[in-house]
């Protein structure tokens, strides 16, 4: 294959990725599997740059180049491991939630990338995964197959554990991304099967330059929908869910649609100052996800202090029993920040046919306006006791 | 070249296409431009599934009629290709058919286009029968060379389009997008050139796939960072736009505005979360024609609070400000007829008074902030007979 041809297919890729990693800068957020992942991309760029290199120094004559191919053929072994074992970390830490990256477990993990390396160190004494012949021919060694084999492996393992991950995940967004990990694989795997039956092409490395760019887009996705102090869906996914839901549910299963806020919200934010009203929030938030998570529930922030939960096949019941449970978690909640008081919370819910009801929008008024009653009540109660609010 | 090596070439854009395509897809109520940016991804993709077939089958030298269908297929996806790429542009600059002058512009675009289709379908069939420059005879050498010719000029007017909209744009913002949207109008133009001038380099639809990469991520980039009520910047822009203030310490002097809606609780409560958006609406919109086009920073902090963080030096020029914003929500107020009246706290703080600390900034002008409403609700009790708000 023309030389001038695999620089340009491997371009492309390259120019994407670059592309992606600047865009990756602007996003100050840090978090460690933000960082992977750009570790990732910079990965790929250099193992592509060094295939085509070793490609167009394949057969060049004299001993710099021999010199140069060795190194550029290991360094591309030695980066390709990494990254392999790098993505099998971050899916990892993404499965654990956060939790997987650090301490003397990941030894255990490293070991038949280590061995890799040492058999690519050994190279020099005898070699073993490959070996550059006297007119500068690259030729795979007798155990090529074992870098091969780690390589795929740790790809292989990354995408059954998002496998798993998808399985277990209750949520239909959770499911999406892991379903998004699992493909992950299958991109490299796909242009490895298609460089294996047409001769000549060169897919692996660009695949997985795609299947990166498929990664980051979907983290770009999700920020857009998603609220960046509490994690839950922002108000901009909360009108696309209302307007999907009002298309397609035609009254199949009962609906729930509740509105809660945080009583005297605004006096904890005034008088504690805003940082505390942040924490609030945070932890809210939490006890929210931590009731609805394993129902098939919507949660999203409203504004300030509101939230909004849209719960399919709630009855009547079922809302009350996951009100309760929510306004239990929420009193027992400890928070340093908050010297004592104790967390109540308002909420308001409409059902769908309730009051001959049928539209989406009209339930959002409905349990507003139960809201604002609920919170009088509160209020009242609260005021003989306690002045200071 | 074999089609083996342009297929090596095209299949990555072609994928990386097909990603933006599907994550693009489930938007419920998008915009007009969104979908024209649909259309140029699915003719992007086609178009380089055309030259894959096309490069195949000339290489088994396939002629007659599948020769001419290939062809004018892939002339076809061309003109429409650039012409929706100029659509794009102009529905983007003129924010979605705002402007008059867009839709003048984008009917002109269609004519054109429907006439080179036109034209295209009335080529003769025997100067169809071959496929690719290099192996063209003159007739068909003029054919390709024309149509190349039309989706340059196409590039070039998005980018004049881009241009005029850099020039003209009070807003920041919109000033780089146009920038971005120059740029990536001028990107195909290079990939097209490149390729007439030598066949071996297959680069005008990756170029093209580039920069719909571009623009994309860009486009979601904006949605990242915008708080989607009211279209200022989010929270999560402010810590970042914070962090950086805080970590070029010294130099330059800034002012922080903490803006606070007065009894936004009881517009709420009273009259409805939907008016209570409309005034949220309302006050972003106040403070955006008034900073935005000084290149202030202008977000959303919390539920009804603002921040504004200007190069200001002195109390002095903050606390004019503040009577500035003041004056703004009574013309507001005055004009606009609302069930609600408008009332803002405005808190002030100095970059340097504050210790250079970022946090020590922010609650120095909360705690201002708070004061400010204290007066303000001192101030209403007085006169209390005169001014019934709700």
């Amino acid at each position: 294959m023309n030389i001038a041809m695999y620089i340009e297919a491997n371009v492309f890729p390259i120019a994407a990725l670059l592309v992606i990693m600047n865009n990756l800068k602007r996003d100050m957020s840090f978090s460690w599997r933000r960082h992977c992942l750009e570790v990732i991309m910079k990965l790929t760029i250099c193992i592509m740059i060094f295939n085509v290199a070793g490609w167009c120094l394949n057969g060049v004559e004299g001993q710099i180049a021999n010199t140069v191919l060795w190194i550029v053929n290991t360094a591309y072994y030695v980066f390709m491991l990494y990254m392999s074992f790098l993505w099998f970390l971050y899916v990892y830490d993404k499965v654990k939630n956060g939790n997987g990256q650090m301490g003397a477990s990941l030894i255990p993990k490293a070991v038949p990338m280590i061995v890799c390396l040492v058999m690519l160190a050994a190279g020099i004494v005898k070699p073993l995964i490959f070996y550059i012949d006297g007119e500068n021919f690259y030729h795979r060694g007798p155990l090529h197959f074992v870098s091969t084999i780690v390589a795929s492996g740790y790809i292989f393992a990354a995408c059954v554990m998002a496998l798993v991950g998808m399985v277990r995940a209750v949520e239909h967004e959770m499911r999406v991304q892991y379903g998004l990990l699992v493909l992950f694989g299958v991109f490299p795997l796909i242009g490895g099967v298609i460089q294996s039956l047409v001769y000549g092409l060169d897919l692996l490395w660009p695949f997985t330059a795609a299947a990166l760019a498929m990664v980051y887009i979907n983290i770009q996705q999700q920020n857009v929908s998603r609220d960046g102090m509490t994690g839950l869906n922002n108000r901009r996914r909360l009108d696309q869910y209302v307007d999907a839901l009002s298309r397609e549910h035609l009254g199949r299963e009962s609906l729930c649609y509740s509105i809660m806020d945080i009583d005297y919200f605004k006096e904890i934010n005034d008088s504690l100052g805003h940082q505390t009203g942040d924490k609030v929030l945070c932890i809210v938030a939490e006890a929210l996800k931590k009731v609805y998570g394993s129902t098939r529930s919507f949660i999203a922030r409203y504004g300030g202090d509101e939230f909004v939960i849209i719960s399919r096949g709630f009855d009547h019941e079922q809302s009350e029993y996951y009100r309760r449970k929510l306004e239990k978690m929420i009193a027992g909640l400890e928070c340093d920040e908050l010297a004592g008081r104790v967390l109540t919370i308002s909420m308001g819910s409409a059902f769908y046919g309730e009051c001959e009801i049928n539209q989406v929008r009209d339930m959002m008024e409905l349990a507003d306006e139960r809201m604002y009653q609920v919170k009088q009540e509160h209020h009242k109660k609260a005021e003989p006791g306690c002045d200071t609010l | 070249m074999s089609w083996v090596e342009n297929m090596n070439i095209n299949l990555f854009p072609m994928v990386l296409v097909l990603v933006v395509l599907i994550s693009n897809r489930v938007k419920v109520g998008k915009p007009g431009s969104s979908r024209v940016f649909d259309l140029i991804i699915i003719f992007d993709f086609l178009l380089m599934l055309i030259d894959i077939i096309g490069v195949e089958s000339a290489q088994r030298l396939v002629q007659g009629n599948g020769m001419w269908v290939v062809n004018v297929v892939r002339m076809l996806l061309t003109v429409l290709l650039t012409t929706t790429w100029f659509i794009y542009v102009c529905l983007k600059i003129s924010l979605e058919c705002a402007d008059r002058r867009a839709l003048a512009a984008i009917s002109a675009a269609m004519v054109i286009a429907v006439i080179a289709c036109f034209i295209v379908l009335l080529i003769p069939h025997e100067y169809l029968m071959q496929y690719g420059l290099e192996r063209a005879g003159k007739k068909l050498r003029v054919c390709y060379l024309g149509i190349s010719y039309l989706g340059i000029s196409m590039f070039a007017a998005s980018a004049v389009v881009a241009l005029y909209g850099a020039l003209h744009e009070a807003n920041k913002e919109m000033r780089t997008m146009s920038i971005y949207l120059i740029v990536f109008s001028l990107l195909p133009i290079l990939g097209v050139t490149m390729q007439n001038i030598n066949q071996t380099f297959r680069t005008s639809s990756p170029c093209l796939s580039l920069a719909v990469l571009y623009v994309y991520i860009t486009m979601q980039n904006k949605r990242v960072i915008t708080d989607s009520l009211t279209g200022v910047n989010n929270r999560r822009e402010l810590d970042a736009y914070l962090e950086r203030r805080g970590r070029q310490q010294g130099q330059n002097e800034w002012g922080m505005l903490m803006i606070d809606v007065d009894d936004f609780k009881q517009i709420n409560d009273s009259i409805g979360h939907k008016l209570g958006d409309d005034a949220l609406w309302n006050v972003a919109d106040i403070l955006r024609t008034k900073f935005a086009s000084e290149g202030c920073f202008v977000a959303r902090y919390g539920g009804d609070e603002f921040v504004v963080c200007g190069e200001w030096n002195s109390m002095g020029e903050m606390e004019h400000i503040r009577a500035g914003i003041e004056k703004c929500v009574e013309r507001f107020n005055n004009e606009k007829v609302r069930p609600y009246k408008l009332s803002l706290s405005v808190g002030i703080a100095l970059w340097s008074e504050c210790g250079c600390d970022v946090t020590a900034v922010l609650e120095a002008a909360d705690k201002d902030m708070y004061e400010q409403k204290q007066m303000h609700k001192e101030r209403r009790k007085s006169n209390c007979e005169h001014c019934n708000v709700y």
